[in-house]
């Protein structure tokens, strides 16, 4: 006769979370309302997403720290609003990068997202948590003048592997306008890396 | 660069510290690890540790009254059974005070039963209750009881010269006394010493006489037989009686054939001159006024001022040779000061050097002492001719005349 503990069936509902793929996970969220463990789960395995993604559209770390603090809680408060019409990590995606425009937005009220923002460059060899690759700080330094839509999609399809469908999803744009997009930000890295190098 | 065929990494590159930390503010932030922290308690409750028992009730009754009463002398705690320590590793319950006696401390005066008895009586033996008897001394005096108090004052015995002193036939330095038992006491450091002879006191060195008079005196002395004193209030009458015949005697009187010729006169002065013994005189000399009288110090000391001043005038150079060379050290200075202008002829130098020498001569002050220091002049607001004559003095190699001050901005002393 097996008599399991409550104990012992949070650890095997620890594993089983752990196990689950995306789509698994999405449909745990979607059943009911998320638990203490569901929600551990998804803070495990998205956080560092997130803020690497929230790290490359902001650049400086106590920003990217915030943003990234302010998805998890978001995600926990507005888990019930996750319809499961897109995947869980575009839909989290999108919470982050909203919360990246909303702290640019408090930090410089007239930003221009049309534009670049240059001065996001001097952060690169300054700001912690850098590595030591001079060409990926060129590199880093190269998107911070580039136009924050073309950051935007470069950074989700450079560095994050987004599909031009997930990053239709998240940004609700046209796949074209996204490819077309990311290849003039290709174009301008190139020479901004020529002319950096 | 083909970015789309060379892989470059983000630039970001976070510790996995960092993201550890940030899950678990996260999770606290929303109170959501709480029951991770209960469910690890649950699953390793903390083990108690038994706590064993004292091994016996210790009595700490003398410890705390010990604390309560520090004075050494009242306590009456009881001691500190130290065999208790033997037993093995034991609690002591707490205290109700605060100290910082050492419990290993054992106040021995504190202690009153001791089991050893030697050490009873080693304690007993010094006590505050007697202060005034004189500790081995006074058991150490073989001698018969007599009236005699040591430590305490009587009057010294009037010897009158009228009195019949039998001689001692031994030293003089020793003599018997009543009981025919030899006494020998000390009591002025060695300097005098007392013997008692058949009721005859005879000082050998009477430097300090309030020694002298208490210890001597056997009161069963034929000298003193007259005189002898049974209240102290006849003290001082007796004394002043005393004094009073030897005022009227003269003072190179020998007061007693007992008394050596050889003794210095000063010895006899001073007890004439010694004021009525009390209680608790010192032992220390005392000063007496001096006879002199005041105005023949003050004589001395002007008569050393004088011999002072004509010491001094007569070890002092002559007046004559220091007036002559001051003289000459002011008048080697003014020659320096002086300018060579004055030594020149003056019917060789023309009639504008002239005037810049009356110029000069003008400026200088009275004292020679201050002649380096010229007033500036201001060649401006010179007349012409004084102008003219200050170049030619420059011309003449006489004089030369600064130009950084601007002085002469506008003068051309060429065309001079």
């Amino acid at each position: 006769m097996n008599i399991q503990t409550p104990i012992v069936n949070e650890k095997n509902d620890v594993s089983r979370l752990t196990l689950l793929s995306e789509d698994a996970l999405a449909n745990e969220l979607l059943r009911d309302k998320p638990s203490r463990l569901l929600f551990a789960e998804i803070v495990r395995r998205y956080q560092k997403q997130i803020y690497y993604h929230v790290r490359n559209l902001l650049v400086s770390h106590d920003d990217a720290d915030d943003a990234t603090q302010n998805t998890l809680i978001k995600i926990w408060q507005h888990a019930d609003q996750f319809k499961g019409e897109s995947k869980l990590r575009t839909w989290i995606y999108r919470i982050a990068t909203n919360e990246a425009i909303n702290l640019l937005r408090k930090r410089k009220p007239s930003i221009d997202f049309n534009e670049a923002q240059p001065e996001m460059a001097d952060l690169i060899t300054s700001d912690v948590y850098l590595s030591g690759d001079d060409i990926a700080l060129k590199l880093q330094k190269a998107i911070c003048y580039l136009p924050f839509k073309q950051k935007l999609v470069f950074s989700l399809r450079y560095f994050e592997d987004l599909s031009y469908e997930e990053i239709a999803d998240l940004t609700t744009t046209s796949e074209s306008a996204l490819r077309a997009s990311y290849h003039h930000a290709v174009k301008k890295l190139e020479i901004y890396l020529g002319v950096l190098g | 660069m083909d970015l789309e065929n060379d892989k470059i990494e983000s630039a970001f590159q976070a510790p996995d510290a960092y993201f550890s930390a940030l899950e678990t503010r996260i999770l606290q932030q929303l109170d959501l690890i709480q029951s991770e922290v209960v469910e690890e308690k649950i699953t390793n409750p903390p083990v108690l540790q038994p706590i064993d028992p004292p091994a016996k009730g210790i009595d700490t009754e003398g410890v705390q009254k010990r604390a309560r009463k520090q004075d050494p002398i009242t306590s009456r705690s009881n001691a500190v059974n130290k065999e208790l320590q033997n037993i093995g590793t034991f609690e002591i319950p707490a205290l109700t005070f605060t100290t910082n006696e050492n419990p290993e401390w054992v106040n021995l005066t504190a202690i009153s039963e001791l089991p050893n008895d030697i050490n009873v009586a080693d304690i007993q033996k010094i006590t505050f209750e007697q202060p005034t008897v004189a500790p081995v001394k006074a058991e150490e005096v073989v001698s018969e009881p007599s009236p005699i108090q040591v430590g305490l004052f009587q009057p010294a015995p009037i010897l009158e010269p009228s009195d019949t002193v039998p001689k001692s036939n031994d030293n003089a330095n020793h003599v018997l006394s009543v009981s025919d038992e030899v006494i020998t006491e000390d009591f002025s450091n060695n300097a005098t010493k007392i013997d008692v002879d058949g009721g005859l006191a005879v000082k050998n060195e009477p430097s300090i006489l309030v020694h002298r008079v208490p210890e001597l005196t056997p009161l069963e002395a034929p000298v003193a037989e007259d005189l002898k004193i049974e209240e102290n209030a006849d003290i001082e009458a007796a004394y002043a009686a005393y004094l009073e015949a030897e005022m009227n005697e003269p003072s190179d009187t020998v007061k007693s054939s007992v008394i050596p010729e050889h003794q210095p006169q000063g010895v006899l002065e001073e007890e004439k001159t010694e004021d009525p013994p009390m209680a608790f005189a010192p032992i220390a000399g005392r000063q007496h006024e001096s006879s002199t009288p005041g105005w023949l110090g003050i004589a001395a000391s002007f008569a050393a001022i004088v011999a002072a001043y004509f010491i001094w005038n007569a070890i002092q150079p002559p007046q004559k040779e220091q007036t002559a060379e001051v003289t000459l050290q002011q008048t080697e200075q003014s020659q320096i000061v002086k300018p060579s202008v004055s030594q020149l002829p003056v019917a060789s130098l023309p009639v504008s050097t002239l005037l810049l020498e009356s110029i000069i001569r003008d400026e200088l002050p009275a004292n020679t002492e201050k002649a380096r220091v010229f007033s500036l002049v201001d060649a401006q607001k010179l007349p012409e001719e004084k102008r003219q004559a200050m170049g030619e003095l420059e011309d003449s190699n006489l004089s030369v005349f600064d130009m950084e001050d601007e002085l002469f901005e506008d003068l051309d002393l060429e065309t001079l």
